[in-house]
């Protein structure tokens, strides 16, 4: 007789630890409104934190609410390293620490040779490295009981790229019954630079397992050989376009079991009041978007 | 070389390109003719050339090396 609404998925930030961030973000934590929170947990290891990010942090981990999403593990690099092994053990006690609902990755690699630091690039499927991506993958589940998800990347070096991540990143999950992070800004990267369709992309997705939504702007680069190329750019430092906001909506409808929903943007990227007041109004259309279709 | 080495060295020779050939021209021939690259061939025809200067770009900005003499490319 009554039909069991779906519960709505809360809509967060990612926690970023500078001032502009703080000035952006603190009318929205007063207010209550910032209802989960995701830390970049290995961004902080060996540094001080100011006082006021490890308090949101316990904050959100005491009402379990805290997310985390690592960006330096590198899970495809193909040669296992004493760093990646030093990450899993800060990782576990880290876990142990706060309390994360769950925690995800990048697809991808970035470090190799002597590289410990990149951008996340993208592999081809094959079966060595499916192989090598859900040794990756165990080891992590291995090291913490937690879920554990990867999110998809904007970037591709080719339409090979675009047309397989989605099947490389189900193939890796279904080992660890792990969760998909679908970053819409980057399906948006993809749809502008690739010229695809919004559900061209979303068809090729696990969208079963889509636990986490991203949402960020970014800015347009144009290419040095042809000026009038614009390319589209993850660099979370812009409005989210209107477009992202219509993929949100598609999503909200296409991926059931989302719980989350993170705002993304670099906080030295807030340093005028227009820029926050635009900030805050794309938090709250967020929330509108979630309200209006579910 | 094992799977592992190929995909090791495919890695490595990639990195230090972007790293270190912001020319498109000189990019292309090392893609085709590096042994390093020689096992991913189908892969790289699928590049797109906007796509590899963005990558350099990502490189530019976000890598960082290790502070060793030596570079680990076996």
């Amino acid at each position: 007789m009554f039909k069991r609404k779906r519960p709505l998925p809360w809509v967060g930030l990612s926690l970023m630890p500078d001032s502009g961030f703080l000035q952006a973000t603190q009318p929205l934590f007063e207010a209550g409104d910032v209802e989960v929170l995701e830390w970049s947990f290995d961004v902080g290891w060996g540094i001080n934190l100011p006082t006021w990010v490890e308090q949101l942090i316990n904050f959100y981990s005491q009402r379990d609410r805290l997310l985390g999403h690592g960006v330096s593990y590198s899970l495809l690099s193909a040669r296992w390293s004493e760093r990646q092994e030093q990450w899993l053990n800060l990782l576990q006690l880290e876990a142990k620490r706060y309390r994360y609902r769950h925690i995800s990755e990048h697809f991808g690699w970035m470090s190799a040779g002597n590289f410990y630091q990149s951008a996340p690039l993208p592999m081809p499927l094959t079966p060595d490295t499916l192989r090598l991506g859900r040794d990756r993958l165990q080891r992590l589940t291995d090291k913490t009981s937690i879920a554990i998800g990867l999110e998809n990347l904007a970037f591709a070096f080719g339409w090979q790229d675009i047309l397989m991540q989605g099947e490389f990143i189900d193939r890796l999950l279904e080992t660890v019954d792990g969760f998909l992070v679908l970053d819409l800004h980057n399906l948006y990267c993809q749809m502008h630079n690739f010229e695809r369709s919004p559900l061209d992309l979303l068809n090729l997705y696990p969208l079963h397992r889509v636990r986490e939504l991203h949402i960020s702007g970014g800015s347009w680069s144009y290419s040095s050989g042809n000026p009038s190329v614009k390319i589209r750019r993850d660099t979370h430092d812009g409005d989210v376009p209107e477009e992202v906001f219509e993929l949100l909506a598609i999503a909200l409808k296409r991926c059931p079991k989302v719980e989350a929903i993170i705002f993304e943007r670099l906080g030295n990227t807030l340093d005028e009041e227009s820029k926050i007041t635009r900030f805050r109004q794309d938090f709250y259309h967020i929330k509108q978007t979630v309200c209006k279709n579910l | 070389m094992n799977a592992e080495e190929e995909l090791a060295a495919f890695q490595i020779a990639l990195l230090d390109l972007l790293d270190t050939q912001p020319n498109l021209d000189i990019m292309r021939s090392q893609l085709k003719h590096d042994p390093a690259f020689a096992p991913f061939q189908e892969y790289i025809a699928t590049f797109d050339e906007r796509m590899l200067q963005v990558a350099v770009e990502l490189v530019k900005k976000w890598g960082r090396r290790e502070h060793k003499n030596t570079c680990d490319r076996n």
